[in-house]
C-alpha cells in the first residue's frame, strides 16, 4: 500500500513538474500553422496501387508495351512505387519511373504531379495538349482544369482516398479509360 | 542563458518531431494485388486527427440530412465527450460555458435558463433535444439548468447558435441544442460514474450515474441512469425589498433521470424519464418564509422507423408521446407565502413521416408531414380545483398541423440549402419560416450565408395567461454569416456576425397587484427586438492539450429592446446579459495518465433591476464584471477502465449572479462559491463476440 502510494506521489509529482514545459509546447503547436502544413498526409501505398490501376485500365493509342511514368516534384508516390513494381516483376506490364521537369512531360506517357507541383499543371497541360499523355494529379480539383485523374482525400467520406475524373480531358487526348475507372470515380466536367 | 537556448532547441525539435507523428505511423497490409472496386471498399487509411474529426463529422441536427460541421446550413457549435471529460464540467450549465452566444440567467422560482446572442430565450425560444425527444415542457416550454442531465454519458452536443424553425417548428426560434447519447456500441459494457462537489459549508453536488449497453448484431441495447442531489448555492440572497435568505438547504437541485435505448435493423424506440426535484424560497419577487418544492418531471417515449427503399429514397415515421408536469407545486403554503399550488399534466402526441430522396449526386430532396395534439388538464390540489385562466376549464386541447421540405443543392459555385416549414395550429393560427443556407469552401476556408425565418409558438400557459386578445406567434428573422478558417490539423477557427429581429415578442409580466389569483401573464410586446453581434471560436486539439477559445458580443440595434428588458444608462445592453463574453478551457496534458485543465469564464459589466427606492420604484444596479476561475486535474486509466479527478470551482470565490433579463422585481440569484469537486468514472468492457 505504501508503495502503491508512493508510487502515484512520484507520478503526480513528476507530471506537475513538467506543467511549464508542456504549456509552452502547447501554445506553439497552436500557433504553428503553415510551417509544417501540408494539406493531407496522403497514403501513398494506397495512392500508388491507384494509379498501378489507372495505367492498367487505360488504353493509349500507341500500345501498351513499356510505359513511362514522369513525376514531378518530390512525393513519397516514387519509392512506394517502385516498392509495387518489384511485386509486380511477373505483370505483363512494363513501366518505367523516374522524376522529369515540367518542359519535359511530353517525353513519357503518363505524367504525375505532386502536391507540391500542382502549380505546373498549367505548363504541363499547355505542353502535352492533346497527347496521349495521362495527367494524374496528387491534388484535388486539378481535373477542372486540365489533369485527367485528381487524387485526393474525401473529407465526406470518413477521409478515404478518392479520385475525380474528367472524361473531356481524357478523350481530348485520344485516352480510353475503362468501365473499372469509371465506375469509382467522381466525374468532374 | 544557456538553459533557455537548450529549451528553446528541445522545444523547436519537439515540435518537428511532434509534426512529424501522425505521418509515420503505417500499417503492414499489402495492397499491391487489388483492383480499384477493392481499394474503394477499403476503410479510410488516412490517419485523422481529433481536429479533423470534429469539423467533418456529420451534424444531424443543422439539416434533415446531416452534412458535415464546414457545409451545415448552420452556425455550429460541438462539444465532444473528451470535452466535457477533460474541462471537468460539474454539469450542463459548465458545458455550455464553452458555447459562444450562451449565457445563463434567473427566471422565477429558482429556475436558471438560458439566453442566447443577448436574449433572453429559456421560454419556448431555445429547443433542446436529448436523444431526439424534446425537453422544453409544454405547459410554457421552459427549460431548467443545474446539476441535471448526465453528462458523463453524452457522446456529442451540437448547439445550432441560430434558428431551426424551417426544421423543428415552434421552439427553435434563436437555437437549437442537440444533447446525443452514447450508444450500445459507444459503452459496449458498464460504465459508473460519481460526482461530488463540496464548499465550505454544504454539499454543493452528489450524483451517481450507471450506463449499460451493448449491441448484439442487429439489436442495440442501452439503458443510462443518474440520480443524485445538489444545490444551487451556499451564498445568501437578498429579494428586491431586501429580504435574505441563506440559499444552503433552501435551493435544492435533485435529479433523476433514466434512458432507455434499443433499436433493430430500421427500428428503434426510447424511452426517457427525467425528474428535477427543486426546492425554492425566491419565488417570484418577494422571498418567502421557508423553501417549498417545485418539480419538473417528463416522461418521453419514441418509436422510429425507418425504411429503405431503394439506395436513393428512404421514408422515416416517427411516433412520440410526452408527458410533462412542469414547475409542480403541492405542498402545503403557509398563509404568509405568496406562492400558489399549481399543477399540469400536459400531454403531447407527436406524429412524423418525411420521405428523403437522393435524386442526384447534387441535390437531396426531403419533405414531410408532422402533426401533435396537445391535452393539458388541471387536477385539483387539496381539494381545491384548479381551472386554466382563459378557458376557465380544467382541461384545454390544441392541434398542430406542420408541412415541410427542404433540398440541398450542390453546384460548382456553392451549396445551397432551401427550406422551410408550414405550421398550422389550432390556437394561434398560421406560420411559415423558409430558410435559405449557401455554403462554400475555398482551401482551407469556408464560408456560410444564412437567412432564415422562425417562430416562436406560444406554450398552452402562454395561451391561457394571455393578456393580450389574441396571443399571435413571435416571429423572428435572423441573418448569418460565418468564416472558418483550418489553421492545420489540429486547430480550427471560425469567425460569425449575425442580425435578429424579433416582431410580436410575447413577453412575461410579473404583477401582483394586477393578478389576484396569479402572479403572471402574457402578452406580445409591439416593439421590434433586435440585437446584432460577433462570435468567435477558436478549438485546439493534439496529444499535447487542448484549447476552446470562445468570445462573444451582441449589441441592442438602435434601441429595439422591449420595455421589460432595457437598460436606462446603456441603450446598447439588454437586462441581465453581458455584451462581451470570453471563455478560455485549456488542458495540458501531462504525460499518458494526467492533464490539467484551468479554465476562465468572463463576463463584461451586467444590468439588474434588484431593489427599490423609497418610492417603491425599481433602481438599476450596475454589476461590475464577474470572472471565475477553475482548474481541473484529471487522470484516465490509472487502471484499466478507472478515469478519476479533482477540481477546484470557482477558485476565487466571485460572487457568481444570475441576473434576471427582464424587469420581473426578482433579486440576483446566487451560484456556487468556491467548490471542490471530485469525480470518477469506472467502465468495464464486454468482450466482443467473434
Amino acid at each position: 500500500m505504501l508503495y502503491l502510494k508512493t508510487h502515484f506521489t512520484n507520478i503526480l509529482h513528476h507530471s506537475l513538474k513538467n506543467v511549464p514545459i508542456y504549456g509552452l509546447l502547447l501554445l506553439l503547436r497552436c500557433f504553428n500553422t503553415q510551417l509544417f502544413a501540408q494539406s493531407y498526409d496522403y497514403d501513398y501505398k494506397e495512392n500508388a496501387v491507384y494509379v498501378y490501376n489507372f495505367i492498367k485500365y487505360t488504353d493509349f493509342p500507341s500500345g501498351k508495351d513499356n510505359i513511362s511514368i514522369g513525376v514531378i516534384g518530390y512525393t513519397p508516390f516514387v519509392p512506394e512505387f517502385r516498392r509495387l513494381l518489384l511485386k509486380k516483376k511477373s505483370s505483363n506490364l512494363s513501366i518505367t519511373l523516374k522524376y522529369i521537369k515540367p518542359s519535359e512531360s511530353n517525353t513519357v506517357d503518363v505524367v504525375l504531379i505532386a502536391v507540391g507541383s500542382s502549380d505546373k499543371l498549367r505548363d504541363v497541360h499547355l505542353l502535352t495538349n492533346k497527347l496521349p499523355i495521362l495527367i494524374i494529379t496528387e491534388k484535388g480539383n486539378l481535373s477542372r482544369q486540365g489533369a485527367c485523374i485528381s487524387l485526393f482525400i474525401d473529407e465526406d467520406d470518413d477521409f478515404k482516398t478518392r479520385y475525380q475524373l474528367s472524361i473531356r480531358n481524357c478523350n481530348a487526348r485520344g485516352l480510353q479509360i475503362s468501365e473499372q475507372i469509371l465506375n469509382n470515380a467522381i466525374l468532374v466536367r | 542563458m544557456k538553459k533557455i537556448y537548450l529549451l528553446l532547441c528541445f522545444l523547436a525539435f519537439y515540435t518537428l518531431l511532434l509534426a512529424q507523428v501522425d505521418s509515420t505511423a503505417r500499417d503492414t497490409m499489402d495492397l499491391s494485388d487489388m483492383s480499384i472496386e477493392e481499394l474503394s471498399k477499403l476503410k479510410s487509411r488516412y490517419k485523422t486527427t481529433e481536429m479533423e474529426k470534429m469539423v467533418t463529422q456529420a451534424i444531424a441536427a443543422a439539416s434533415r440530412k446531416p452534412l458535415s460541421l464546414k457545409r451545415s446550413p448552420s452556425i455550429v457549435s460541438v462539444i465532444t465527450a473528451e470535452d466535457i471529460e477533460k474541462s471537468g464540467a460539474r454539469d450542463i450549465i459548465d458545458v455550455f460555458q464553452q458555447v459562444p452566444g450562451i449565457d445563463f440567467n434567473v427566471d422565477v422560482q429558482g429556475v436558471v435558463g438560458i439566453s442566447i446572442r443577448g436574449l433572453w430565450a429559456n421560454e419556448g425560444k431555445v429547443l433542446l433535444l436529448l436523444d431526439g425527444q424534446e425537453m422544453n415542457e409544454t405547459a410554457y416550454s421552459t427549460l431548467i439548468f443545474g446539476n441535471n442531465y448526465n453528462i458523463s454519458q453524452i457522446k456529442k452536443i451540437e448547439v445550432i447558435r441560430g434558428p431551426g424553425s424551417a426544421i423543428y417548428g415552434g421552439y427553435a426560434e434563436y437555437a437549437v441544442i442537440n444533447i446525443i447519447s452514447k450508444s450500445a456500441e459507444d459503452i459496449n459494457g458498464v460504465e459508473a460514474n460519481v460526482i461530488i462537489g463540496q464548499t465550505t459549508n454544504t454539499y454543493a453536488r452528489q450524483n451517481v450515474g450507471l450506463a449499460i449497453g451493448k449491441k448484439v448484431n442487429n439489436l442495440s441495447f442501452s439503458m443510462s441512469t443518474l440520480i443524485g442531489r445538489g444545490q444551487r448555492s451556499n451564498s445568501i440572497y437578498t429579494d428586491i425589498h431586501g429580504n435574505s435568505f441563506d440559499m444552503k438547504n433552501n435551493a435544492d437541485l435533485n435529479p433523476t433521470n433514466l434512458n432507455l435505448g434499443l433499436s433493430y435493423k430500421g427500428f428503434s424506440a426510447r424511452f426517457i424519464y427525467d425528474m428535477l426535484e427543486t426546492t425554492t424560497r425566491d419565488a417570484y419577487i418577494d422571498a418567502m418564509s421557508k423553501a417549498y418544492s417545485t418539480n419538473f418531471g417528463t416522461y418521453m417515449a419514441e418509436a422510429k422507423y425507418i425504411q429503405k427503399i431503394n439506395t436513393n429514397f428512404q421514408l422515416q415515421g416517427k411516433l412520440n408521446y410526452k408527458r410533462c408536469t412542469p414547475w409542480l407545486v403541492t405542498d402545503i403554503i403557509d398563509s404568509i407565502d405568496a406562492y400558489p399550488n399549481y399543477k399540469i399534466i400536459a400531454d403531447r402526441y407527436r406524429f412524423n413521416l418525411a420521405a428523403i430522396w437522393d435524386a442526384k449526386y447534387w441535390l437531396n430532396i426531403t419533405s414531410g408531414a408532422e402533426m401533435y395534439y396537445d391535452d393539458a388538464q388541471k387536477p385539483d390540489i387539496h381539494g381545491n380545483p384548479q381551472v386554466f385562466a382563459r378557458d376557465n376549464t380544467n382541461r384545454v386541447r390544441y392541434f398542430n398541423y406542420a408541412a415541410f421540405v427542404q433540398s440541398l443543392i450542390k453546384s460548382r459555385f456553392a451549396n445551397i440549402t432551401l427550406g422551410a416549414r408550414y405550421d398550422l395550429n389550432s390556437a394561434t393560427g398560421a406560420a411559415f419560416n423558409p430558410r435559405l443556407g449557401i455554403t462554400k469552401r475555398v482551401g482551407k476556408f469556408n464560408f456560410k450565408g444564412l437567412y432564415a425565418s422562425s417562430y416562436r409558438a406560444p406554450g398552452i400557459e402562454n395561451i391561457q395567461l394571455s393578456i393580450s386578445p389574441v396571443m399571435k406567434p413571435e416571429r423572428t428573422r435572423t441573418y448569418e454569416i460565418e468564416t472558418g478558417l483550418q489553421i492545420n490539423r489540429n486547430s480550427y477557427l471560425s469567425l460569425s456576425f449575425y442580425d435578429i429581429s424579433t416582431q410580436n415578442a410575447i413577453r412575461y409580466v410579473v404583477d401582483t397587484t394586477s393578478f389576484a389569483d396569479t402572479p403572471e401573464g402574457y402578452l406580445n410586446s409591439d416593439k421590434v427586438i433586435s440585437t446584432i453581434g460577433g462570435e468567435m471560436e477558436y478549438k485546439y486539439k493534439s496529444s499535447l492539450g487542448f484549447i476552446n477559445l470562445a468570445y462573444a458580443y451582441y449589441s441592442v440595434l438602435d434601441g429595439k429592446n422591449d420595455a421589460a428588458n432595457e437598460v436606462s444608462i446603456d441603450k446598447y445592453a439588454n437586462l441581465g446579459i453581458a455584451n462581451h463574453k470570453l471563455t478560455v478551457f485549456t488542458g495540458v496534458n501531462m504525460g499518458r495518465l494526467f492533464y490539467i485543465a484551468p479554465s476562465a469564464i468572463l463576463l463584461d459589466r451586467r444590468y439588474g433591476y434588484t431593489s427599490l427606492d423609497t418610492q417603491g420604484n425599481p433602481v438599476l444596479t450596475t454589476y461590475t464584471p464577474q470572472m471565475q476561475f477553475n482548474i481541473y486535474i484529471g487522470c484516465n486509466n490509472l487502471v484499466r477502465g478507472l478515469s478519476f479527478g479533482m477540481g477546484v470551482y470557482n477558485i476565487t470565490n466571485e460572487a457568481i449572479l444570475y441576473i434576471q433579463p427582464y424587469n420581473g422585481l426578482h433579486g440576483d440569484y446566487p451560484g456556487m462559491g468556491t467548490e471542490i469537486i471530485f469525480k470518477l468514472k469506472y467502465n468495464i468492457t464486454f468482450k466482443d463476440e467473434q
